[in-house]
């Protein structure tokens, strides 16, 4: 997950605060009286880049253990803890015990080094716990808060579904274009009832489940469109970029995501048969993108951007990859990250 | 060949009707059927037809009490509206059903793979038939959870959750190797969504599963520590739901 700028300038100022107050507090122990008191501004800045080293060596660490995004586990814990504490006392005393040879001709001794890796020890395990435990925190709060998003999310989604559904505009709609067929075209109308019966089907079927293979959900698309095809002969034309192996290989997606971005386009921007809306569907290194030319036009029902806004946080369940939604003056994209199946 | 239609809507027998005129005049409907108290009747005095066509909900009831009562000796194909669960044990026992609305070009490839493999189509065992009068009434519980990892998503199966636990808030599942795993939802609604059979929450923090049952142990007078395979900790039922528990546990 992307961190805030925010989040490194609070970490950076309490880390400051940290070793300006303790060399205070050295400083002031060992001098005794006011006037042998004097601070040391270079131990602060010493002080402050082993902290630096410290967390980023823990950050480094967490990104191979994992163990702060996954709600922990004691032996995780210890795996993070015991890697950054190896891995930043080798450093830093290496680091020390250079300055001091190079800069102030002091070769190491002993006994100086086993200070120099205890020090540096308990600094790590002060400030890297620190940082362990308020990266756990923040981690578990955002946790919670995309929890309750995203349960919120799923009810609406259910709720929506249900709507389409029995979403009387596109059922009555369908009806009137079947009861035009039927006379017309008996074979037509039966294409168009399978078209419609499939609809249904898959969105029954696929209403509990979370993720559904991309195949699938561009058959169900392909079917939507087939039905928007008859409904406005050629006001929208949608032009599928997507390679049948990309396709089979594509991975997993959300139910309903493309065919929820399809009726989105329709449902905001304005087709026509003397020029055709232009709705474009591809796959570009594991996303799924859809664009379209804007010519918008005021929303029947529902507004503006909670479908959208309900398609990130389900996503944001699945994956650390945000939807990616780009309106511009006079195109609309919508890039959507494609779910990767691990071996469990 | 002898076709036997059980349906008890007559637009649609009379459409099916039509549908196997066209794929072959030869066929012969003995008859159309629209209870399954009839069709118990029928198939008593008769011989048996060579295929039966058998919708599933009708008049009086679900068809498959007519083939427990009835051993049958012809492949049958189903008609169904939708419902995945019968469609999942349909294919698990090889059994054929066609998709209401019945489109020609399914009913016809059904009749052909019916005329070259005869033999592989499975016959209806009272036994296969009891079984799917089960699944029919009962509820469906969830098998996988979908849950997120570095780099994609990964399917934990009901059958790998040892226990689920609230940790801070959060659920969390965990696996027969002690791993953990997090999942979106809350205790109450993963106790509504697991199978009831195979999970039992135990307290308000605590859902464990009987798979991985290892001891039992009273704790106080009212109260089960219940210990689980391959997790030290000890889960403590709490008094209210220790009764539910001894029920569970049979």
């Amino acid at each position: 997950m992307k961190r805030h700028p925010k989040t490194y300038l609070l970490v950076a100022l309490g880390l400051l605060v940290f070793c300006l107050l303790l060399v205070l507090l050295i400083r002031l122990l060992v001098a005794g009286s006011f006037e042998q008191f004097h601070y040391y501004w270079n131990a602060v800045a010493c002080m402050f880049f082993y902290g630096l080293l410290s967390i980023g060596v823990v950050r480094a660490a967490d990104r191979r253990v994992g163990w702060v995004n996954s709600v922990g586990g004691g032996w995780r814990y210890a795996r993070l803890f015991g890697v950054s504490a190896g891995l930043y006392v080798a450093v830093a005393v290496a680091s020390s015990i250079g300055f001091e040879w190079w800069v102030m001709a002091k070769p190491p001794t002993r006994f100086g080094t086993l200070v120099f890796i205890l020090v540096y020890f308990i600094i790590h395990a002060v400030l890297g716990n620190c940082y362990i435990a308020y990266r756990y925190l923040a981690e578990l709060l955002k946790t919670r808060e995309l929890f309750l998003l995203a349960q919120q999310a799923q009810t609406e989604m259910q709720l929506r579904q249900l709507q389409q559904q029995t979403n009387p505009h596109f059922l009555f709609n369908s009806l009137n274009i079947l009861s035009a067929l039927i006379g017309k075209s008996p074979a037509l109308a039966q294409r168009f009832l399978t078209n419609l019966t499939e609809l249904y089907r898959y969105s029954l079927q696929h209403q509990d489940e979370e993720v559904v293979a991309l195949a699938e959900e561009v058959a169900f698309a392909q079917n939507y469109v087939y039905l928007l095809e008859q409904r406005f002969s050629g006001a929208y034309r949608f032009n599928w970029q997507l390679a049948p192996a990309a396709v089979a290989a594509g991975g997993f997606v959300v139910p309903t995501t493309l065919q929820g971005l399809l009726e989105n386009v329709v449902k905001h921007n304005e087709g026509s048969c003397k020029v055709p809306l232009e709705v474009s569907i591809a796959l570009d290194e594991g996303w799924l993108v859809v664009h379209n030319v804007v010519r918008a036009k005021p929303a029947v029902g529902g507004s503006l951007g909670t479908g959208l806004r309900n398609l990130r946080q389900r996503y944001a369940l699945l994956t650390d990859e945000p939807v990616d939604i780009r309106p511009e003056p006079d195109s609309f994209t919508v890039r959507v990250p494609l779910l990767k199946l691990l071996a469990a | 060949m002898r076709v036997l239609i059980i349906e008890d809507e007559p637009l649609a027998s009379e459409k099916l009707r039509d549908s196997l005129r066209r794929y072959n005049p030869a066929i012969t409907v003995l008859a159309v059927l629209e209870s399954a108290a009839d069709a118990i009747g029928w198939l008593r005095e008769h011989p048996s037809p060579d295929l039966i066509f058998s919708d599933i909900e009708l008049l009086d009831g679900p068809v498959f009490r007519v083939f427990e009562e009835v051993s049958l000796t012809c492949p049958i194909i189903f008609a169904t509206a939708y419902d995945q669960f019968v469609l999942r044990a349909f294919r698990e026992n090889g059994i054929a059903y066609l998709l209401k609305p019945i489109e020609y070009p399914e009913l016809s490839s059904a009749l052909q793979k019916f005329e070259r493999l005869r033999s592989s189509f499975a016959h209806l065992s009272p036994e296969a038939a009891q079984m799917l009068q089960t699944v029919l009434g009962q509820p469906t519980y969830k098998e996988r959870f979908v849950v997120k990892a570095r780099g994609g998503i990964y399917l934990l199966t009901t059958a790998n959750i040892v226990c689920i636990e609230l940790i801070n808030e959060v659920a969390v599942a965990f696996d027969p190797k002690g791993n953990r795993h997090v999942l979106p939802e809350t205790l109450s609604q993963l106790e509504s969504v697991l199978n009831p059979r195979d999970f039992f929450r135990i307290s308000r923090s605590e859902i464990i599963s009987i798979h991985y049952l290892d001891k039992l142990e009273n704790y106080g007078s009212d109260r089960l520590a219940v210990h689980l395979q391959g997790v030290s900790k000890v889960f403590i039922s709490s008094a209210s739901r220790t009764p539910g528990l001894r029920k569970w546990l049979g």
